[in-house]
C-alpha cells in the first residue's frame, strides 16, 4: 500500500527548474533511498512535500488524500515528520528536552489520542542510543549525534511517514552501521514508510529495498540497488558523462 | 470649482507621495542590500533637515552650497559610518538585535537634535520653500509653487536613476545580489561590505533630501519627532513593494500622499473632529491593510546556525530563591529611601512589570511588540473607565478593572499581531509600531465626549486629555500609603517573574521555545505557529496592560506624553541591554528607564544650579545623559546577549565558593546598616555596593582559587574569538582545535583508530561547504 506518492511536482526558482516533472512513491514496510549529485533537488522535494514549498504544479498524496494545498502542521498531523540536512534543532534546549517538546507538540495536536511524554521520551532515547548525551545542550553535541537527536524527535510525533535528509552525514563509521540497523528496525512491523536521502551510498545500498535518483530536477532512474548500480545514466550523473554529448 | 478643488488637492497629494517615495526608496535600498531595516531612517531625514537649516538659515550659506554640502557630503558620510561603525557589527545576531540597535541609533539622534538645536514655541526652527512660496507656475488654472514642482521632479528623476542604478550599472546589480549572497558575491570577486557602505550612504543622502522637502511643505517648522516618524510614511510606502521593489513602493507611495490629501479635503472636519488625527494615522492604516493583503511568507529555519545570543534558563529553586531575595532587599531600601526616591523606584518597578511583557514576547518567543507602553495606555483607559471605587482620597482602583484591563489588552494584542504573525517577525514589529502611533495619535487625543450610537450615551475615552488614576485596593488590602504601594508592586514583579520562569519550565514554555529556534521544524512537527505566536503576544499584551496601568496609578494623574511611542523604544532597548531573556533583564531595563536615567538628569540639573560658575559644565554632561541610553543600546551588537547575562555568568563562576559568598552577604548587611546608623547617605551606600561587586569575583578568586578552576574550563571554547578558517592563518593550530574539529565532525581521536571513515567525513564536510 502506498502511503506517500508525488505526482509530476515542478518547481522554478526563476528561470531554473529545480523539479521538473517528478513523480515517485514511498511504500510503507521498505526504506526508500532518494539519491542525486548535490544541487539535484531532493531537499527541494522534500520541502514540496512538507509543505514547506509551494510547487509550480504538481500533487501530494498521503494515503490516497490530496494534502497539496495543506499547511506544514496540517500534513505532520496527518502522519509526516522529517529531519534537515541544515540541523534545525531547537538550540536553547537540552536533547532530552527536544525530544519531549517534540511529543509535547503533539498532544497539542487536538486530535486526541495522547501519548505519555515522559516514557515515550524516554524510550526513544534508548531506541536512538543517546542515554549518555540526553541532558546536555543540544549545541554542544557533535553533528553526528545531532542528526540522530532530529530522528529521535521526528519518531516522538508516531509518524507514518518519516523523510530523512542526510541523517547519516557527521556520523562515523560504527555510529552509522547502528543507524542502519535502527532504520531496518524502524520499518520492520510494515506500518512506517522512510525516504532516505543520503550521500553515504554504502548505507544506501544496504538498507534501501528501492532507489530513485534524481540529477538537474529530473528523475534518471529508478530500482533495486543493483540496477542503480549499474545503470550507465547514474554513473553519467555521479562521474559526469563522456565527453562529445 | 469641484474640479479645481480636486485638481489642488491631486497635485499637492502627488508631491506629498513624491516626497514619500523620496525617503521609501532610501529605505528600500538600504533593507535590500544590507538586510537591515533601518528604523532611524526617518531621524536620518530629521538629523539632514535640521543640518540644512543650521547652515542655510543659522550660518545663511547660499542654498545651492548648503544643498551640496548637505547633500553632496554630510548625508552620505553620516550614512556610511553608521553602516560601518554599527550596522556591519549586527552579523550573526538574532532579528531581535538587528531591529533594537538601529531603534537605539534613532533615539540617539532623537536625543541628540533636542541638545543641538532644541526647536521650541518661542524660538522655533523654521525654514521657507526653495525660491519662496510666491514663485507659482499655473497648470491647469492650479497655482503650484517651484518648491513642490521641484519635488514632483525630483522624485521622478530619482526613481528613473535608482532603476537605471540598479539594473545598468555594476555596482547596482552587485548591491542586488549583496542580498541574495553576500558569501557567493564575494567568491566572485565583488566586496559586499563596501557596498552595503554604499548602500547606506545613498539610502542616508535620499533621507535628507526627503526631510529638506517635506519640512517647507508641511507649514515649515520643524520638529523632531514628526521628522523622525516620517519613517512610518516611507514604511507604508515600501510596504507596498514588500520592501523589495521600488516601482511598487514608488506606487504606495503615490496612493499615500493622495489619501492624505483627499481626506483634508473631502472629510468634513467640522461634523467630524476626529478628522486631523485620522489623517495623521492614514500611514498606519494603509501599512495594515497591506500587511492584510501579503502572501505568507516561507517558514524560515534557524536563519543562523550559532546565533551569538545566549540565555540561560534559572531553575524553579533559583528563580524562587532569587524572588524572595528581590523582596527582602526592596522591604530593607523602603526604610532608608526618602518619599521622592520610593516614588521613583516605584515608578520603576511598574515600568519593569511593562518589561516583563518584553521577557516573555521576545527573550521566550522571539517576537517584538515595540509599543509595550501603548499597551498600557489602553490598560490605563479601561483601569479608569471601569475600575475605580470611591471618591476624591478615598477612591481606590479595584482588582476587577486590573483583570478588565488585561483580558481587553489581551484581546487588542491578537487584532494588532494577527496580520502580522503570519509574515516575518519585522512585520509583526512594524505593525505594533504603526499601533502604537495610532494609539497616540487618535485613542489619547479623543477627550471630549462623543455620543455613541447604539447605547444613546455620551462617552469620552481620554476625557480632557488627562485621567486620574488612584492607586489599588484589592478586597481588603489597601495599597494606597506609599512604601505598601512599592511593596505591593515590588511582590508582584517578582511573583509574575517567578510565573514566567515556571511557564518557560512548563509544555508550553519548551513549545515556545521550540517555535522561537526554528519555526520550520515546529511547523514540520505539526506546530499550529500561528496560534501559539498569537497566545503568547496576547498574554504579553496583557501584562502590559497591567503594568500601564500601575504605572499611571502610581503617577496619580496621566496624559498623552506618557505613553509616547519613544518611551516603548527606550524600555525595549533598555531591557534588551539589561538581557532581554532575562526576568531581572526586565528589572534592570525598567529601573534604569524610570529611576537610574532620570536621576543622574537630575543630579546634573542640581549640580548646574548649586555651582552656577561650573553650570555649562554640568549642562554638558546633563545633555550627555541624554544620549547616553542611546549610547549603550548601540553597543548591543557587540553583547547581544545583555548584562545580566555577563553578570550571571560571572556569578556561577562563584557558584562554588560558597563560604565566599556568604561573607559577601554579611559585608553587604553590614554596609546597609551602616546606612542605617547613617554613618554615610544612601548614594555612598550605591557606590559602596557597586565597587563591592564589582570586587567581588577578583577577590573570590584570591581567597578560593580551586573553586573556579572547573568553571573556566567550561567557559573556553577553541573558537572562542578566531573564526575557525582563520585558525592556523590568525593564530597557531593547536591540539584544542583539531579536538574540537573532531567531535564537531563526529569523528573519534586516532588514537582509537577510524582513520578510513575520518577521511570520509571530511570529504562530506567539504561537499557540503
Amino acid at each position: 500500500m502506498a502511503h506517500l506518492e508525488m505526482h509530476n511536482i515542478v518547481v522554478s526558482f526563476g528561470g531554473n527548474r529545480a523539479l521538473d516533472d517528478i513523480s515517485m512513491a514511498v511504500d510503507s514496510g521498505i526504506i526508500t533511498g532518494l539519491i542525486g549529485p548535490n544541487g539535484a533537488g531532493k531537499t527541494t522535494l522534500f520541502n514540496v512535500v512538507t509543505g514547506l514549498l509551494t510547487p509550480g504544479a504538481g500533487h501530494t498524496l498521503l494515503d490516497g488524500k490530496d494534502i497539496t494545498k495543506l499547511p506544514p502542521h496540517r500534513r505532520a498531523q496527518l502522519g509526516m515528520a522529517r529531519t534537515f540536512q541544515r540541523l534545525e534543532l531547537f538550540t536553547s534546549l537540552t536533547v532530552r528536552d527536544n525530544i519531549r517538546v517534540a511529543g509535547e507538540i503533539r498532544n497539542h495536536w487536538g486530535v486526541g489520542n495522547n501519548i505519555d511524554v515522559h516514557a515515550e521520551t524516554e524510550r526513544i532515547i534508548e531506541l536512538i542510543g543517546l542515554e549518555e548525551v540526553a541532558d546536555r545542550e543540544v549545541s554542544e553535541i557533535p553533528t553526528g549525534q545531532a542528526r540522530v537527536v532530529e530522528v529521535g524527535r521526528a519518531l516522538m510525533t508516531h509518524p507514518r511517514v518519516l523523510l530523512l535528509d542526510e541523517p547519516a552525514s557527521g556520523q562515523t563509521e560504527a555510529e552509522t552501521e547502528r543507524f542502519g540497523q535502527l532504520l531496518r528496525h524502524l520499518v520492520s512491523d510494515g506500518t512506517l514508510a522512510i525516504c532516505l536521502v543520503e550521500h553515504d551510498m554504502s548505507l544506501v545500498m544496504r538498507v534501501c529495498e528501492i532507489i530513485h535518483v534524481l540529477d538537474y530536477g529530473r528523475m534518471i532512474a529508478v530500482g533495486a540497488p543493483d540496477e542503480i548500480r549499474n545503470d550507465q545514466a547514474v554513473i553519467d550523473a555521479y562521474l559526469g558523462a563522456p565527453a562529445g554529448l | 470649482m469641484a474640479l479645481r478643488e480636486f485638481l489642488q488637492y491631486t497635485i499637492l497629494g502627488l508631491v506629498t507621495g513624491g516626497v514619500y517615495g523620496i525617503a521609501a526608496s532610501g529605505l528600500v535600498v538600504t533593507y535590500t542590500t544590507s538586510g537591515i531595516f533601518n528604523f532611524a531612517h526617518g531621524a536620518t531625514a530629521m538629523l539632514g533637515a535640521f543640518l540644512y537649516w543650521q547652515v542655510r538659515f543659522g550660518w545663511g550659506w547660499p542654498a545651492p552650497i548648503a544643498l551640496l554640502f548637505v547633500l553632496g557630503f554630510a548625508a552620505p558620510l553620516l550614512g556610511a559610518v553608521l553602516h560601518m561603525a554599527i550596522m556591519k557589527g549586527l552579523r550573526g545576531t538574532s532579528e531581535v538585535t538587528r531591529i533594537v540597535v538601529p531603534i537605539s541609533v534613532m533615539l540617539g539622534f532623537l536625543s541628540l537634535s533636542t541638545w543641538v538645536w532644541n526647536p521650541t514655541p518661542h524660538d522655533p526652527r523654521i525654514f521657507r520653500k526653495f525660491f519662496g512660496a510666491s514663485r507659482t507656475v499655473s497648470i491647469f488654472g492650479i497655482n503650484i509653487t517651484y518648491h513642490e514642482l521641484l519635488a514632483m521632479a525630483l522624485a521622478v528623476v530619482i526613481a528613473l536613476a535608482l532603476r537605471w542604478l540598479f539594473y545598468r550599472t555594476r555596482s547596482g546589480v552587485a548591491m542586488r545580489a549583496v542580498v541574495d549572497d553576500p558569501a557567493l558575491l564575494e567568491l566572485n570577486g565583488g566586496r559586499p561590505e563596501r557596498l552595503a557602505t554604499m548602500s547606506w550612504a545613498l539610502g542616508a543622502l535620499l533621507a535628507a533630501l526627503a526631510g529638506i522637502l517635506i519640512t517647507p511643505i508641511q507649514g515649515g517648522a520643524m520638529s523632531a519627532n514628526a521628522l523622525t516618524l516620517l519613517v512610518l510614511d516611507a514604511i507604508a510606502a515600501a510596504m507596498f513593494g514588500r520592501l523589495r521593489s521600488l516601482p511598487r513602493t514608488f506606487f504606495g507611495a503615490i496612493v499615500l500622499g493622495l489619501s492624505v490629501n483627499y481626506v483634508v479635503a473631502y472629510f468634513p472636519a467640522d461634523k467630524w473632529t476626529w478628522v486631523s488625527n485620522f489623517r495623521v494615522s492614514i500611514p498606519m492604516i494603509l501599512l495594515f491593510v497591506v500587511l492584510l493583503a501579503l502572501p505568507q511568507d516561507r517558514l524560515r529555519g534557524a536563519t543562523i546556525a550559532r546565533s551569538r545570543e545566549r540565555f540561560r534558563l534559572p531553575s524553579m529553586r533559583t528563580a524562587w530563591i532569587a524572588a524572595v531575595s528581590f523582596v527582602v532587599v526592596m522591604f530593607l531600601l523602603r526604610s532608608i529611601l526618602a518619599p521622592t526616591a520610593m516614588n521613583s523606584l516605584a515608578f520603576g518597578m511598574t515600568l519593569s512589570i511593562i518589561a516583563l511583557s518584553l521577557v516573555l514576547l521576545t527573550g521566550y518567543a522571539g517576537e517584538i511588540n515595540l509599543a509595550a507602553v501603548s499597551f498600557g495606555a489602553l490598560g490605563t483607559i479601561i483601569v479608569f473607565h471601569f475600575g475605580i471605587t470611591g471618591h476624591g482620597f478615598a477612591a481606590r482602583t479595584t482588582l476587577f478593572g486590573y483583570i478588565v484591563a488585561a483580558l481587553f489588552c489581551a484581546g487588542v494584542g491578537a487584532l494588532v499581531a494577527l496580520p502580522a504573525l503570519r509574515l516575518r517577525g519585522l512585520y509583526l514589529a512594524l505593525s505594533t509600531m504603526a499601533f502604537g502611533v495610532f494609539v497616540s495619535d487618535m485613542i489619547l487625543r479623543e477627550i471630549g465626549d462623543r455620543k455613541l450610537p447604539f447605547f444613546h450615551t455620551k462617552f469620552a475615552i481620554f476625557p480632557s486629555g488627562t485621567l486620574t488614576v488612584p492607586r489599588p485596593k484589592f478586597g481588603p488590602f489597601d495599597f494606597n500609603a506609599m512604601p505598601t504601594f512599592l511593596m505591593f508592586t515590588s511582590v508582584l514583579f517578582a511573583l509574575l517573574g517567578v510565573g514566567l520562569i515556571a511557564f518557560r519550565h512548563s509544555n508550553y514554555g519548551r513549545r515556545v521555545a521550540a517555535l522561537k529556534d526554528s519555526p520550520a521544524a515546529a511547523a514540520t512537527l505539526g506546530m499550529n505557529v500561528v496560534k501559539l505566536k498569537l497566545l503568547v503576544f496576547m498574554l504579553s499584551a496583557a501584562i502590559a496592560g497591567i503594568g500601564g496601568a500601575l504605572m499611571s496609578s502610581q503617577l496619580g494623574s496621566v496624559d498623552l506624553d506618557r505613553f509616547d511611542i519613544f518611551i516603548s523604544l527606550s524600555l525595549l532597548m533598555l531591557t534588551v541591554v539589561g538581557g532581554i531573556g532575562y526576568v531581572s533583564g526586565a528589572l534592570l531595563g525598567g529601573i534604569l528607564l524610570g529611576v537610574g536615567f532620570p536621576a543622574i538628569d537630575n543630579t546634573f540639573t542640581k549640580l548646574g544650579l548649586d555651582h552656577a560658575t561650573l553650570h555649562t559644565l554640568f549642562h554638558f554632561g546633563n545633555r550627555l545623559t541624554l544620549i547616553l541610553p542611546a549610547t549603550i543600546g548601540v553597543t548591543m551588537g557587540r553583547n547581544p546577549s545583555g548584562a545580566v547575562h555577563d553578570i550571571v555568568t560571572n556569578f556561577r563562576k562563584m557558584a562554588k565558593a560558597r563560604p565566599v559568598l556568604i561573607g559577601a552577604g554579611v559585608f553587604e548587611l553590614l554596609l546597609y546598616l551602616g546606612r542605617r546608623a547613617n554613618l554615610y547617605n544612601n548614594w555612598w551606600l550605591l557606590v559602596f555596593t557597586f565597587v563591592f561587586l564589582q570586587l567581588l569575583p577578583i577577590v573570590a578568586k584570591m581567597l578560593m582559587p580551586q573553586a573556579f578552576v572547573d568553571a573556566d574550563e567550561a567557559a573556553r571554547g577553541p573558537e572562542d574569538d578566531v573564526p575557525l578558517e582563520l585558525v592556523g592563518v590568525d593564530r597557531p593550530f593547536t591540539e584544542d582545535d583539531r579536538l574540537f574539529l573532531d567531535t564537531q565532525l563526529g569523528m573519534q581521536a586516532p588514537r582509537n583508530g577510524n582513520g578510513i571513515k575520518a577521511s570520509a567525513a571530511v570529504a562530506a564536510a567539504e561537499v557540503e561547504l
